[in-house]
C-alpha cells in the first residue's frame, strides 16, 4: 500500500479506467434534419401577403338600401375622398412592412440553413479530431 | 597560462566535460559539482567547446578548452543512438556489435578528446570527473594522462535515456563511484557501477514569491500554468486541447519568449511579448492550481521540481525526467497521449485531489532538494567513499570533511 493518501499511480489507474468506460460518439454529419419548416412560406406571413390591400372606397354593398343608400354614398365618396392621400400613404407603408417582413422570414430560413450546414463541419471536424487522438503520438520529451 | 587559485599542495580536479557553458540543465548540473569541489581543490575544466584552444579563468574555474566540438555531428550521433536503443534487445547488440558502425559512433565520442591526454596530465589531478556517460574520448584521457586519479562519473544520462551498454559499458569499469541526479539514472547504471548516490538537488524554495501573485494574473486566481517551447510548432496542437480542458477556467502558457493569459470564456486573450524572468515565473508557479510542464529539463526537471517546492502538483510528459518526482512523490500525474492530458487537467479541478498532490509533492520535493552546503556535504560523502579504494583522493576527502560544509554529517 502506497505511503501517500492519494498515490499518483492508482489515481491515474483511476483516470484510465473512467475514462475506459466513458462513451462518446460525434455527431454524424448526414443526421442534420432540416428540423425547421420554411419561415416564408408559413400561414402567417402567407397571410398578410391576402390581406395586406386594405379599401380605398366606399362598397356599394355596404351603403345598404333606400334612403340609407342615397346619403351615405355621397358622404362615403367624399370621406375616401379627403382621405385618399393618407390611404395612399399607408398602403404605401403596409406594402413595405410586409415586404420587409417577408426579407426577414426569408433572412431566417438562410440562417437556419447556414447553422445546419455549420453543424454538418463541426460534425465532420469532430470525427477528423476522434482520428487525430486515436493515432497520436506520445510527446516529444526533447528539446 | 597556469592559474594557482588555493595554495600550493591544494588537491587538484579535473572535470571533463562536452559542455561546460552550454546552458540546460546538463551544463548546469557539472557546474554544481564543480562548485561543489572548489572550496578545497583547484578545479580544471577540460571542456570540447569554445571557438580556438586555449586555457582561460571562469570565476573560480581554470578552464581549457579544445575547441574540438562539432555541435551538428554530436546531434547526427545521438540521432542514431537513440534509434538503436530504441530497438529490441538482441536487434540491439547485434546492431551495436556492427563494427564500421560502432567505430563511427566511437570515433564522434573519441576524437573531440585528442589532445585531452596532454592536459590532463599536465593537470596532475588526484581527482578526475568525467561528465556524460558517453565520453568514450574523456575516459581515455582521464586514464591514460591520470592512471593513479580517482574516477568519478557524472553519467548525465538524459531523457530519453539510452543505454546501448554494448558500446559503453566497457568504459565503466574504471569507474570508482558515481553521481546520479535522479533515480531514473541509477537504475540504469546501479548494475555496472558499485558506488553511486543520487545526490540531492541543490534547489530551495523562495518564500519571497508567496507573498503575492504575479501582477499580470493577479485578477485570475486558480489558473493553470502551461510551460513550453515558443519555438514549437507542435505545440500549438497540444496546447489549443489544453484550453479546451481548461474550459470556463483561466490558462497562462509561459514560453521563453513571452507570456500569454487565456482567461474564462467571455474575456479576451492577452500576450506580453517579453521574456518571464526566473523569479516571476516562480511566482506564476507558486500561485498556480496546477503547472502542465510540456517539456521538462532532460535531466531532472527543474521547473517541474521548483513547482513542486512551491507547493503546486505537476502535470508531464510520461517519457520525461520530471515524471519520477511525480511518481515517487505522488506529486502530480503524467500523460502519454492527449486524452490523457485532458484527464489529468480535469483531475486536477478536484480540490481535495489537488490538495493531496500539493502536499505530497512539497514534502518530496523538499526532501529531494537541499541547500548549497547540504548539497557540499553530498559530494563530500562520495568523495569519502571514492578515497577508501583510491589512495590519491584522500587528502582531497580529508580536506573536504574538514570544512564545515563538507563534514560528513
Amino acid at each position: 500500500m502506497s505511503e501517500h493518501p492519494i498515490d499518483s499511480r492508482e489515481l491515474l489507474q483511476r483516470i484510465a479506467a473512467r475514462k475506459a468506460n466513458e462513451e462518446w460518439t460525434p455527431l454524424p454529419p448526414d443526421d442534420l434534419t432540416d428540423a425547421l419548416p420554411p419561415m416564408h412560406t408559413d400561414a402567417v406571413v402567407t397571410a398578410l401577403h391576402d390581406r395586406w390591400i386594405l379599401p380605398d372606397r366606399l362598397s356599394p354593398g355596404d351603403a345598404g338600401r333606400g334612403w340609407k343608400r342615397a346619403i351615405l354614398t355621397p358622404v362615403g365618396r367624399l370621406v375616401f375622398r379627403v382621405l385618399a392621400p393618407y390611404l395612399r400613404a399607408e398602403r404605401e407603408l403596409l406594402g413595405q412592412l410586409v415586404r420587409s417582413n417577408d426579407a426577414l422570414a426569408r433572412r431566417c430560413d438562410e440562417l437556419a440553413r447556414e447553422i445546419a450546414r455549420r453543424q454538418a463541419l463541426e460534425a465532420e471536424n469532430q470525427l477528423r479530431l476522434a482520428a487525430v487522438l486515436h493515432r497520436r503520438d506520445p510527446i516529444d520529451p526533447a528539446r | 597560462m597556469q592559474l594557482h587559485l588555493l595554495p600550493d599542495g591544494s588537491s587538484r580536479v579535473a572535470v571533463l566535460t562536452p559542455a561546460w557553458s552550454r546552458g540546460g540543465e546538463c551544463s548546469w548540473a557539472v557546474r554544481q559539482v564543480a562548485a561543489a569541489l572548489a572550496g578545497v581543490a583547484e578545479i580544471h575544466v577540460v571542456t570540447t567547446e569554445g571557438a580556438a584552444p586555449v586555457e582561460r579563468a571562469d570565476g573560480v574555474f581554470v578552464i581549457h578548452e579544445l575547441a574540438t566540438a562539432d555541435r551538428g555531428a554530436d546531434l547526427r550521433r545521438d540521432a542514431v543512438l537513440h534509434r538503436m536503443d530504441e530497438l529490441p534487445q538482441p536487434a540491439r547488440d547485434e546492431v551495436a556489435g556492427r563494427a564500421p558502425l560502432a567505430e563511427a559512433l566511437a570515433s564522434s565520442l573519441r576524437d573531440p578528446w585528442v589532445g585531452a591526454t596532454e592536459v590532463v596530465s599536465t593537470i596532475k589531478p588526484d581527482l578526475v570527473v568525467v561528465a556524460d556517460f558517453r565520453q568514450i574520448g574523456a575516459f581515455e584521457a582521464a586514464h591514460e594522462g591520470a592512471r593513479r586519479a580517482a574516477l568519478v562519473l557524472v553519467p548525465l544520462a538524459t531523457v530519453p535515456r539510452i543505454a546501448v551498454l554494448p558500446l559503453f559499458g566497457s568504459l565503466l569499469a574504471d569507474v570508482d563511484a558515481a553521481l546520479y541526479f535522479t533515480e531514473g539514472e541509477r537504475t540504469l547504471f546501479a548494475a555496472r557501477i558499485e558506488q553511486g548516490r543520487v545526490v540531492s538537488l541543490p534547489l530551495s524554495r523562495h518564500d519571497s514569491v508567496l507573498r503575492e501573485p504575479e501582477p499580470r494574473v493577479r485578477e485570475w486566481p486558480g489558473y493553470v500554468l502551461a510551460l513550453t517551447d515558443s519555438d514549437r510548432a507542435s505545440d500549438d496542437e497540444w496546447l489549443e486541447l489544453l484550453s479546451m480542458a481548461c474550459a470556463g477556467e483561466t490558462l497562462v502558457i509561459a514560453s521563453p519568449a513571452r507570456l500569454t493569459l487565456r482567461p474564462a470564456a467571455g474575456h479576451a486573450p492577452v500576450r506580453w511579448d517579453e521574456p518571464t524572468r526566473r523569479h516571476d515565473l516562480l511566482r506564476l508557479m507558486a500561485w498556480a492550481r496546477a503547472t502542465v510542464d510540456l517539456h521538462p529539463g532532460t535531466l531532472f526537471g527543474r521547473e517541474s521540481v521548483e513547482s513542486l517546492l512551491h507547493s503546486t502538483p505537476i502535470v508531464v510528459p510520461a517519457n520525461s525526467s520530471a515524471r519520477e518526482h511525480a511518481e515517487l512523490g505522488s506529486g502530480g500525474l503524467w500523460f502519454d497521449e492527449l486524452s490523457g492530458l485532458l484527464g489529468c487537467v480535469e483531475t486536477m479541478r478536484d480540490p481535495a485531489t489537488r490538495d493531496a498532490l500539493a502536499h505530497q509533492g512539497a514534502a518530496y520535493a523538499q526532501a529531494r532538494c537541499t541547500t548549497g552546503p547540504d548539497f557540499v556535504a553530498s559530494i563530500a560523502r562520495t568523495v569519502h567513499d571514492v578515497a577508501r579504494t583510491s589512495p590519491q583522493a584522500r587528502t582531497l576527502a580529508e580536506q573536504m570533511a574538514a570544512t564545515p560544509s563538507g563534514s560528513l554529517r
